[in-house]
């Protein structure tokens, strides 16, 4: 089965536009991991920070980990439907996916301490609690397809662009497309300038196919303090895996000098831009969280976490085609433009409070601050990051994310659960992402059952080539609706 | 990898799972209840614990040993020679008080008498010797076998038993050993008790000169606000980058490219004079291209490899 990923908080708010080039776009995209938990929390909308005593605590505030009181593992698969609808010169195209996969799964060990005998053993510390968990942090998983007939330029005019601003260098994308007779120079003697050989009225058909995500494997401890502090450590290793695949398709007429023929002709014509990414990445983090209870029904919580550092292995290549009708074929690259860089992720810091309802529910929220202008890539001999780190600095932001969920025990053993979040889109006046969550729980025994339903709405445009404000660009709604299935146990 | 991973997980939760003692908790009419909501944990309770230093009976040791083995294949072989598997034979530790006064452990086999055995404070409370005991033997540092680990090869530099021979020195009396640190393993880990590896490992730090600068653009549209990129790259325009040509930033003078031979066409044959501008139909949600069309076109040495290196500009 196609290794294909679900969790999809972040692939819309991650990247509103596809404009940024090199590596501070993708920098930032591997910046947005989110917290993985499990389907409790899912449904109180991820609001994890203040909660405790769930198996997410092990990646989202090792604290929690102090609120357990016997040992625990679960396990939670989920199912991902997913869907698009992209305008581009208003045609609409859609596109959509369903897939499985797993999304969390955790261990607890209850610790417990021992006391003096004579001592209070409700005092002091009582508990040091082990967790490993695994969660999937983020998902790229994306399939965007758009076209139309556009009359007013050509992705000819970028290569032309290109051709103006920096000249035929053998080898270069817009040496291909003069050599593929996709620009010509115009003018006369040393006054002259490139320009598209289409005729306008070309027929564009853009698609972008993305796979791979983020997972992220945690080992945290908690303690416990007399019931009323609690503390946490934990360490986190993430991995990056991101392919994409873009090829644009132009389709149209070209006028053409031939050998021999004074005057133009003009030819049909079908170019294919290709691009091809494949990246991996591994980097470590830690965690710092503490909790306390303000009163037995009000608690407070926090966490730190350490920037990720990042080793990531990038391989881009791009080629270009172009089939010419009564004329000839070309082809051009693929070229590979292999890069290993570091990157570093910003800190992140979040706070949270429940409240709990006596015993028939609580409510909980935290927000969570993430200034990925701080994001940095660094130097190698072959590399100069300071236009990307520029670009960073340049275009994305400090945002602050919101999460809010309540639950409520319906009887004794059966819960309902909802929330809302709201995750801050990284690029500066991007759209925010929203979320809304839903969920029931079961507890019979020692056994439970967490169901979670995550419906994610979240936009971005697509521009496949750049001639500045004239760009024409592809509009992507996308929504997913996630659901997520929670077994544990506890012993 | 991932999926190796993954399917660990899985095992190691379905092992814990099914070799979890206590499953049969889970038919347990009393479940344990919500660590989400008020349960509270509660310490243990220990009674207070005075060592006395009496050495078990050698049968005791030779019960445990299993759980303490720690050395080398030596050391494991001749385990059931002395009362402790962490002992050595070494000619450095011959007469370890507790054994014997015999000089010969090797043809002392069970010279060991617990009548000799006197507390030895340079064993006890000694740091990183108690913090290893843990777990191997009680939780106080008074365990009887935990002060073998001293003499384990993994705890001083960990290395071989050469080097660890080489590391230390000792008395033998009746005081027992005391083992301080000479500086034999400087060449392997520096002289730091666990080796700290300094100079090795550490990359160059470079900081490139010149780098860019990020000023406010004076654009018209409605992305005023946005920076635009400026300045030099390091390296200059001549910069060479692996995998991509070297940038020459000027436009040829001749419309000779790329093996053609197609001449300079006169403007009127421009199937399209200029590029028309089309507004989308739609409302843009975050800003077109600014930073990297201008690194593009107004860049004054953007140009395709304005990186520096790895891939090209692309939208």
């Amino acid at each position: 089965m196609k290794f294909r990923y679900t969790f999809l908080l972040i692939a819309f708010s991650a990247i509103s536009t596809h404009s940024f080039a090199q590596y501070a776009k993708d920098a930032v995209r591997f910046s947005t991991a989110q917290t993985g938990t499990t389907s409790r929390i899912k449904a109180l909308g991820n609001a994890a920070t203040a909660v405790g005593g769930d198996m997410s605590s092990i990646s989202a505030n090792p604290a929690g980990l102090g609120y357990f009181t016997h040992s625990e593992l679960s396990i939670t698969p989920e199912f991902d439907s997913y869907n698009n609808n992209a305008a581009y010169i208003g045609q609409n195209s859609s596109a959509n996916s369903n897939t499985m996969n797993l999304s969390n799964a955790g261990v607890v060990f209850y610790n417990q301490l021992s006391n003096p005998a004579g001592t209070d053993r409700t005092k002091g510390w009582l508990s040091i609690n082990l967790g490993i968990g695994y969660n999937r942090t983020n998902n790229y998983y994306e399939k965007i397809q758009y076209g139309a007939k556009n009359n007013a330029n050509s992705i000819n005019d970028y290569y032309a662009r290109l051709a103006n601003s920096q000249g035929l260098t053998e080898g270069s994308l817009q040496a291909w497309a003069s050599d593929e007779q996709l620009i010509d120079a115009y003018g006369s003697g040393t006054n002259f300038s490139y320009q598209s050989n289409a005729f306008p009225g070309v027929q564009q058909a853009g698609f972008i196919s993305r796979t791979g995500g983020q997972s992220g494997y945690d080992i945290s401890a908690g303690a416990n303090y007399s019931n009323k502090l609690y503390v946490g450590l934990g360490v986190g290793i993430s991995e990056i895996r991101y392919n994409t695949n873009t090829s644009f398709n132009e389709a149209g007429n070209l006028s053409l000098l031939t050998a021999g023929v004074p005057t133009p002709v003009t030819r049909g014509f079908n170019s294919t831009y290709s691009q091809f990414q494949n990246t991996k990445g591994e980097g470590y983090n830690v965690k710092f969280g503490a909790m306390y209870k303000i009163i037995e029904s009000v608690r407070v919580g926090g966490t730190i976490t350490t920037p990720t550092y990042y080793t990531i292995e990038d391989s881009f290549n791009e080629g270009l085609s172009n089939n010419i009708s009564s004329g000839p074929n070309y082809n051009n690259g693929p070229v590979e433009y292999p890069l290993t860089y570091n990157m570093r992720t910003p800190f992140k810091f979040a706070g949270g409070l429940s409240v709990f309802l006596g015993n028939i529910g609580f409510i909980t929220g935290d927000i969570e601050h993430v200034d990925y202008t701080t994001i940095h890539i660094s130097s190698n001999d072959n590399y100069t990051s300071d236009y990307d780190n520029g670009l960073i600095k340049a275009n994305y932001r400090a945002v602050t994310n919101y999460h809010a969920g309540a639950e409520i025990k319906i009887v004794d053993t059966f819960f309902l659960r909802g929330g809302y979040g709201i995750q801050g889109n990284p690029l500066k006046d991007g759209a925010d992402t929203k979320m809304v969550t839903g969920g029931l729980g079961y507890r019979v025994g020692n056994y439970y059952f967490d169901a979670a339903y995550v419906n994610l709405k979240g936009s971005q445009n697509v521009m496949q080539y750049d001639i500045g404000t004239t760009t024409p660009s592809a509009a992507v709604n996308a929504t997913n609706n996630n659901f997520f299935l929670t077994v544990g146990l506890r012993y | 990898m991932k999926r190796n991973l993954l399917k660990g997980i899985i095992l190691i939760s379905a092992t814990a799972l099914s070799s979890c003692a206590t499953l049969s908790d889970v038919s347990n009419p009393k479940p344990f209840g919500d660590d989400v909501y008020y349960t509270k944990a509660k310490a243990g309770v220990y009674d207070s614990y005075i060592p006395d230093y009496v050495v078990q009976q050698p049968q005791d040791v030779v019960r445990n040993d299993d759980y303490y083995y720690y050395g080398d294949y030596e050391s494991r072989i001749r385990r059931f020679s002395y009362a402790s598997p962490f002992d050595y034979d070494d000619d450095y530790y011959d007469s370890f008080t507790p054994y014997t006064s015999v000089s010969n452990q090797e043809t002392t086999t069970y010279a060991y008498d617990p009548n000799d055995y006197t507390y030895d404070p340079y064993y006890d409370d000694l740091g990183v010797y108690s913090a290893y005991d843990f777990g191997y033997g009680d939780y106080w540092g008074y365990d009887n076998y935990g002060y073998g680990l001293a003499y384990s090869t993994f705890v001083y530099s960990g290395g071989t038993r050469a080097t660890h021979k080489k590391d230390y020195s000792y008395t033998n009396n009746n005081d027992g050993p005391i083992f301080t640190k000479s500086n034999y393993a400087t060449s392997r880990y520096g002289g730091s008790l666990f080796g700290v590896n300094a100079g090795k490992g550490q990359t160059a730090i470079t900081s490139s000169s010149g780098g860019l600068v990020f000023t406010k653009g004076n654009t018209s549209n409605r992305n005023s606000n946005m920076p635009v990129f400026t300045g030099m790259r390091p390296g200059g325009s001549n910069a060479v980058y692996p995998g991509r040509p070297i940038n020459q930033g000027s436009v040829q003078t001749s419309a000779i490219v790329a093996g053609t031979n197609r001449p300079i066409r006169p403007a009127t044959d421009m199937p399209r004079p200029q590029p028309q501008t089309q507004q989308p139909t739609f409302e843009r949600s975050s800003p077109p291209s600014q930073s990297s069309s201008s690194s593009n076109s107004g860049g004054g040495g953007g140009g395709a490899a304005s990186g520096g290196g790895g891939r090209p500009v692309r939208p």
